[in-house]
This record gives C-alpha cells, sequence and structure tokens, in this order.
C-alpha cells in the first residue's frame, strides 16, 4: 500500500509539469479522458497480463518473477496520474496571479516563488481533493487481490478457503471492521491538514482589517 | 509481442452482444437506488430523529468500505433472505433459480445509493429558502411545493454530481464477473481463458468501455446543457 502512494507522488509531479505546458495539453486531455472511461479492474489486468509480453517482446526483459505489487503500483499510478494532474491544475487556477508576481518583484526567483509561495496556496485548494483521490485509492487497492496479490482481502481469502468458506461471512465483516475506521481516520486526518493549512486570522488582526474596510 | 488482431476482430462483436447486460445491470441499480437515494437525502436534510443517524451511519459504512466487498458480503448473505422471503411469501420457486445478476444489482446500488442521496443532498440545500416560501404563499401544499418548486431545482443543481454517479456505475458493473454474472468483462475473461489470449480480451472490452463510456460522458453532457437553462431561473436563457 505504500508502495502504491509513494508512486502516487511521482505521478503527480510528472502530470504537474504536463499540465503547465500548453503543448502537451491535448495529449494530457486524451490520457485524462481514457482513464476516466475505463475501470480499474479492466486496466490492472491489461497491465498484468499485457506489460511483460511487451516488456518481453520488443526490450527482451523478463519481468516473469516479479512481484506482483509491482504491476498494482503502475495501473493506480496511470489511474492516479490523471485525476491528481486534474487535481494540481484545479489548484494551480485557484491560486491569483499576482501572488507570483508578487513573489518576483520582492526579488525571488521564479523556482523560489513557486516553492514558497505558490506551492504552499496550492496545497490548500488541492487537500480536500487529495484526501478524496486517497481514500478512493484505499479502496480500489481491495481489486489487487484479484490478481494475486494477497493484501487484506487477499489474506482474508485464503484464511477463509482454509476453513472451505465456512467463516466466509464472519471474515467479510472483519474486513469491514478493518476498511471502515482506517477510512475514517483517514478522512478526519486529511480533514485536519485542511484545517490547518487554512489561514486563520487571530482576533487582533481582524478587527484591524476590518477597520481599514469600513 | 505479436497481438493477434483477427482475434480483437473476432471477439469484438461477440463482447458487444453482452452489453445490453451491462447496461440492465445499471438500469434496474438506477431504478433501485434514486428513490431510495431522494428519501435518505430528504431524512437528511429535513433532520428526522433517529433516522437520521442511521441513514448516516450508512453513509459512513458504505463509503468506508471497498466495493468489492459489498459484492462479496451480498452474495454470501443474499441468498439467506431471499430464501427466508421466498418462503414467508410461499413461492414456490428456490433461491437457485435467482439469477446471480440480482446480487451484483443490489451491490452496486449500494454505492450509488449514497452517492445519489449526497448529491440530492448537496442539491436541496443550494435551492433558497424563499423558494419554499414563496410556494406556501401561492397556496401550494407541502408535497406540491416540494415536487414541482424544490425538487426540480435541487435536481439540476445535482446533475452534474449524478451524471459522474453514473459513470462510476458502469465502471462498477466490471466487478460484477465476481459472482459469475457472464457481462462484458465476464465475457473477456472466458472467451481470453478458453483461448489463452488473456492480453488481446483485455484490449477488446478496454475499447469497449471507452466507447460505452464516452457514450454516455457525451449524452450527460448534453442533458447537463440542457437542464442548464434553467439554472439561472431561465432569465439568461433568451441571451
Amino acid at each position: 500500500m505504500q508502495r502504491v502512494l509513494r508512486s502516487i507522488i511521482g505521478a503527480i509531479v510528472a502530470k504537474g509539469k504536463m499540465s503547465k505546458h500548453k503543448l502537451l495539453r491535448a495529449l494530457a486531455s486524451i490520457y485524462v479522458s481514457i482513464t476516466r472511461c475505463t475501470p480499474s479492474i479492466v486496466l490492472l489486468f491489461l497491465v498484468f497480463y499485457g506489460l511483460p509480453a511487451v516488456l518481453y517482446d520488443s526490450f527482451g526483459i523478463d519481468i516473469n518473477g516479479i512481484d506482483t505489487v509491482f504491476f498494482v503500483c503502475i495501473t493506480f499510478s496511470i489511474f492516479l496520474g490523471a485525476s491528481s494532474s486534474e487535481i494540481i491544475r484545479g489548484a494551480y487556477e485557484a491560486v491569483s496571479k499576482g501572488q507570483f508576481e508578487a513573489g518576483l518583484s520582492v526579488g525571488l526567483s521564479e523556482f523560489q516563488t513557486f516553492i514558497r509561495i505558490i506551492l504552499p496556496q496550492m496545497l490548500k485548494f488541492a487537500m480536500p481533493n487529495i484526501g478524496n483521490m486517497v481514500i478512493f485509492m484505499f479502496k480500489e487497492g481491495a481489486l489487487c487481490y484479484t490478481i494475486g496479490l494477497r493484501d487484506v482481502l487477499g489474506e482474508a481469502y485464503f484464511l477463509s478457503s482454509k476453513e472451505f468458506n465456512a467463516y466466509s461471512l464472519s471474515m467479510y465483516i472483519a474486513l469491514t471492521f478493518i476498511y471502515w475506521p482506517i477510512t475514517i481516520i483517514l478522512e478526519r486526518a486529511f480533514g485536519y491538514f485542511e484545517w490547518k493549512l487554512t489561514p486563520k486570522l487571530s482576533n487582533e488582526e481582524l478587527t484591524t482589517k476590518l477597520g481599514e474596510e469600513a | 509481442m505479436n497481438i493477434d488482431f483477427d482475434f480483437i476482430v473476432r471477439l469484438f462483436p461477440d463482447v458487444f452482444s453482452y452489453l445490453p447486460i451491462t447496461l440492465k445491470i445499471v438500469l434496474y441499480a438506477l431504478l433501485v437506488s434514486f428513490p431510495v437515494g431522494v428519501i435518505m437525502a430528504l431524512i437528511n436534510v429535513k433532520k428526522i430523529k433517529g433516522l437520521s443517524q442511521i441513514v448516516r451511519v450508512y453513509i459512513s459504512l458504505i463509503r468506508g468500505t471497498p466495493l468489492i466487498l459489498h459484492i462479496y458480503v451480498i452474495y454470501t448473505i443474499g441468498p439467506f433472505f431471499i430464501e427466508k422471503v421466498f418462503k414467508t411469501l410461499h413461492f414456490k420457486k428456490s433461491v437457485y433459480d435467482v439469477d446471480n445478476i440480482v446480487y451484483a444489482i443490489i451491490a452496486l446500488s449500494l454505492t450509488t445509493t449514497v452517492s445519489i442521496s449526497e448529491a440530492i443532498r448537496a442539491g436541496l440545500l443550494s435551492v433558497d429558502k424563499g423558494q419554499e416560501e414563496a410556494g406556501y404563499s401561492v397556496g401550494l401544499s407541502k408535497l406540491q411545493t416540494f415536487l414541482r418548486i424544490v425538487f426540480p431545482q435541487a435536481l439540476v443543481a445535482a446533475f452534474p454530481v449524478i451524471g459522474n454517479t453514473i459513470v462510476e456505475l458502469i465502471k462498477g458493473t466490471s466487478l460484477s464477473f465476481l459472482v459469475s454474472v457472464t457481462e462484458i468483462t465476464g465475457r473477456a475473461k472466458i472467451v481470453g481463458g478458453v483461448e489463452l489470449r488473456y492480453f488481446e480480451a483485455y484490449l477488446t472490452i478496454f475499447f469497449v468501455y471507452i466507447i460505452l463510456i464516452g457514450t454516455v460522458e457525451l449524452i450527460i453532457k448534453a442533458l447537463e446543457k440542457r437542464t442548464g437553462r434553467y439554472r439561472y431561473g431561465g432569465q439568461y436563457a433568451k441571451s
């Protein structure tokens, strides 16, 4: 799971760059709409069965012995690359252009302006969507048991078939109580981050601000 | 990589003929979940004591667990319930006559109900309170005000989210092969298994899904434009 999460970050960076270049925008939008139109399980199977063959025939790389997690990572990177690019684009557009110019005007370089001024503000706008995405991912992660990865669901299935599926219902209930609390914790955690990132004015600041406006 | 294009061309119409089953699941799931979702949204908005807590726990539970788990749970406990219902109603059918598609529909409508109720709840909250009061002031009853004034506006506001839900639902139907329903994905898995050409089989349904969902998205976009005309009370419709 953590490996999957790590690969998301790579995808975020790549896609963030992509949506800023105007030339690649058409390609990016085709990519986004295609991933939106495909069920994740189909893409998962496609990567799982297709990638080893493609790599072997065109580059001569044999990845037959590789861990299944690898395929899961690739599939979800493809998926989340698309959704995170949309999130980042939205957040980038939400930060006003004046902020960037203000950064440049006080003598920061372009890179510094981006890191110190734009990125923190972008994070604030992107946080709720990133939270949703991670939760969605966490739940979709259960699918990877269908290609034979032993994650929570896979392990549970394995255990229950050892008992000839006699306790499958209790197994499912146990799984519910694994997934449900973790999702709630994730939701709360992202809510907390969002609250932390929202700039808060103290009472004095608020009164002076109101006084200026009046 | 030697992709067998003949196989893809051969498989395409074969898989396409299973499209009605996918659409059937989508249609029935929507028919079940739409009214239930509306009722749940109403319970949540009106804050009916007791019921609204139950609805909130239900929403949190369904949103907190993966779809694949819902499908398995329904597949496990569904037959018991259906058998009991059949016994109490003295039906002559047994559980084994029930098509597996029923379990897929039930499981998918659980998730869809939640998303629809959340969409409609947001839509209902976005309708101005003055609209309701205006309805009462011209002498409409509570039900009439809701059906004729508030609900249509809420539906327009909720439409984009409902469209997304439908797309998600279609994507979700691909999981129903897990309960051995032969729809698009299930068929591709069978044929791919018989001819040992998994990659081509999945490539085919990849295209089928792109065509299917792309069409659905276009329809939704068009409908959104159509319903959006009433969004500003028709004042921009003429210009």
